[in-house]
């Protein structure tokens, strides 16, 4: 591991912990040979009922557990439902929690485990990747391992993405997905089996990285490892998500916009994803304790949408997708962009149609497939 | 000699008639005549607070479990070695994070009385003070708390005032002085809320403003609403014939492209 992802991961990390049923795992053991000053002795901790304290939440982001995963890994996506438009994603998630600290992190509602899980048993995912490869769904799977931990936050250390993706090469129905808000690539670049694998930023003007997004990689470094992996032959996607309204949005996420198609060819590029800021309301209370009142995000005039969660105006939302589509678009007609967990009438509003009629996004949105 | 419980004093919770633990009392009451009723004869303390909590809303938990706590800490008193585990009791009473708890128990020594009283009319429970909990400042809130439990709003009105006057605190466009001439909790609830959401309010009253301005015909009437995320245009027919029914809804028709245009207005506050 180089020098500059173990002095992050120092800075980043209080205590690990290793469950007894984890010991000699290959993860456990990369934490150990990395990391020996921060092993503790394990302990079990009892698991209070309902939402994390601040203090508990912020803990939790420094302190890892490796433990075996009990349950199932491979799950559908849940953004569809009967209120958002569904893009037929699955989700392989190979732990819990994030290093990163974004102000309007979803997991600050999801989780209740006070800390940063990371799942030994990773060959029992692969095996389920095999079962449901082998039985197929009829179409192309996508499948993300990013839902509820950065694909790659860990990863140099995990060494999980290199596997999936040597195990998902032997499969012609499944496509991976790795999310990240980081540019820790260099240990990618060289996989000779990538598979059909597509690295994704979620990405967002500079000055909202700054001010929403504590401990990422600057935007700027995430285009440059988005370019090395472009280069080292991998499909990237970039996913403008969460977009927040703020005094400059228009000259902010225009500068974004113009520097993603000056330095990509939308042939490298999949796909681009939108989706406006959104949180359950529960949510709310713990943003507030955690981060300035009177940020972006907290301040921000969100309302009860159908589906519970607090939104935008819709029409303000609508707004903001067909602004930055347009500013793709002026680019090259090429750019293929949809809408992340938006409403059917978003669509319209946005689109003038609902996705399986938009050009180029027809595949991406064909019938729901199941497992 | 009863125990005093600092802080909290006077907020212990109502009960028909007063109960005690020896010295200690634990409940209060309306009614002065009522005799009290010591507890110590046959529950233990821990079990005498147990059996009061039931059916208690948080914040007088929150004062019996301070009342219980008082017995060991009060050097005056011979306690024989009694002990009230309040970590256990509100462990029991479902209450987990109790970390929150003595944040909360913290924040209720600071309080102003007449707010606390307000919280325990109202039931708050713990997660209701999440909204205040690390804004709450003494010196100027403590005026914002009292005018808040003058006016006697109902919870759910009362939990939206605190939140959307303390995020309106973080972006410095209230103070509690403004708050003083409101007689109404409503009336209150609505001057902040124009504030909180001035943006996409004022862009609402721009376009209520438009609608109300087509004349499309008499008894009929248009405006905006807001429905969540959404704005929605109302509009408002009465007719005293199927024959006028139809016409109304005609010229509705007609003036369509007029709702269009009041919708679409520009008003700049997006920028």
């Amino acid at each position: 591991m180089n020098k500059r992802y173990l002095e992050h991961y120092r800075e980043s990390f209080s205590e690990i912990y290793i469950h007894p049923e984890s010991e000699g795992s290959a993860v456990a053991l990369r934490f150990k040979k990395f990391f020996p000053e921060k092993i503790k002795p394990f302990e079990d901790v009892a698991r209070a009922k309902g939402l994390m304290t601040s203090d508990e939440f912020d803990q939790s982001k420094k302190r890892i557990l490796v433990q075996p995963h009990k349950g199932q890994f491979f799950k559908q996506c849940p953004g569809g439902n009967q209120n958002s438009a569904c893009c037929n994603y699955f989700v392989l998630n190979l732990g819990s929690q994030c290093h990163f600290n974004c102000s309007y992190c979803y997991l600050q509602s999801f989780l209740n485990t006070p800390y940063l899980v990371v799942y030994s048993n990773v060959e029992k995912a692969l095996d389920e990747l095999t079962e449901i490869a082998e039985r197929g769904t009829g179409g192309k799977m996508r499948v993300g391992t990013g839902e509820v931990i950065d694909s790659l936050g860990l990863d140099p250390i995990t060494l999980f993405s290199e596997l999936i993706m040597e195990h998902i090469h032997k499969f012609e129905n499944l496509g991976l997905e790795l999310k990240t808000k980081s540019d820790f690539v260099d240990h990618l670049l060289d996989v000779k089996n990538k598979g059909e694998t597509t690295i994704s930023w979620s990405i967002n003007p500079e000055h909202i990285v700054k001010t929403e997004e504590h401990g990422t990689a600057s935007n700027a470094k995430r285009l440059e490892a988005a370019y090395a992996c472009v280069t080292s032959g991998y499909k990237i996607g970039f996913h403008i998500d969460p977009v927040i309204w703020h005094p400059d949005w228009k000259e902010n996420y225009s500068e974004l916009v113009d520097q993603i198609a000056e330095i990509f060819d939308p042939k490298d590029v999949p796909y681009v994803s939108l989706g406006a800021l959104r949180f359950q309301p529960e949510q709310r209370h713990i943003m507030k304790e955690r981060f300035d009142r009177a940020s972006y995000v907290n301040s921000g005039e969100l309302f009860k949408s159908k589906d519970g969660k607090l939104r935008y105006d819709a029409d303000l939302r609508s707004e903001m997708f067909k602004f930055i589509i347009d500013r793709f678009k002026k680019h090259s007609r090429a750019w293929r962009i949809f809408l992340c967990m938006e409403s059917p009438e978003t669509w319209l509003s946005t689109y003038g149609d609902f996705p399986k009629k938009v050009d180029g996004l027809e595949d991406l949105f064909s019938p729901r497939a199941s497992v | 000699m009863s125990i005093q419980i600092s802080g909290l004093n006077g907020l212990l919770p109502k009960t028909n008639c007063r109960f005690t633990w020896r010295e200690l009392t634990l409940t209060d009451t309306n009614w002065a005549s009522q005799k009290s009723y010591d507890l110590s004869a046959d529950l233990s303390l821990e079990r005498a607070v147990a059996v009061l909590s039931e059916g208690l809303s948080f914040c007088e938990k929150l004062s019996l479990a301070e009342a219980a706590a008082s017995l060991t800490t009060n050097t005056n008193t011979n306690t024989n070695s009694h002990t009230f585990d309040q970590r256990l009791f509100f462990k029991e009473s479902n209450y987990t994070r109790f970390d929150l708890i003595e944040q909360i128990k913290n924040l209720s020594k600071e309080l102003p009385e007449d707010f606390l009283r307000w919280c325990a009319l109202k039931k708050l429970n713990l997660k209701d003070f999440r909204a205040f909990l690390n804004d709450y400042k003494k010196n100027n809130d403590s005026v914002f708390f009292s005018k808040l439990s003058d006016l006697d709003p109902t919870k759910n009105t009362g939990l939206q005032i605190i939140e959307v006057y303390f995020d309106l605190c973080a972006q410095k466009k209230v103070s509690p002085e403004d708050l003083l001439s409101f007689k109404n909790a409503e009336t209150l609830l609505a001057s902040l809320k124009k504030k909180r959401f001035s943006m996409t309010l004022s862009k609402d009253q721009i376009i209520f403003d438009e609608l109300s301005k087509i004349k499309v015909a008499a008894g009929v009437k248009a405006s905006l609403k807001r429905n969540g995320d959404k704005k929605q245009i109302k509009l408002e027919l009465e007719a005293d014939s199927p024959e006028q029914l139809k016409e109304k809804l005609q010229k509705s028709l007609e003036r369509a492209d007029s709702f269009e245009k009041a919708w679409n207005i520009k008003s700049g506050a997006s920028k």
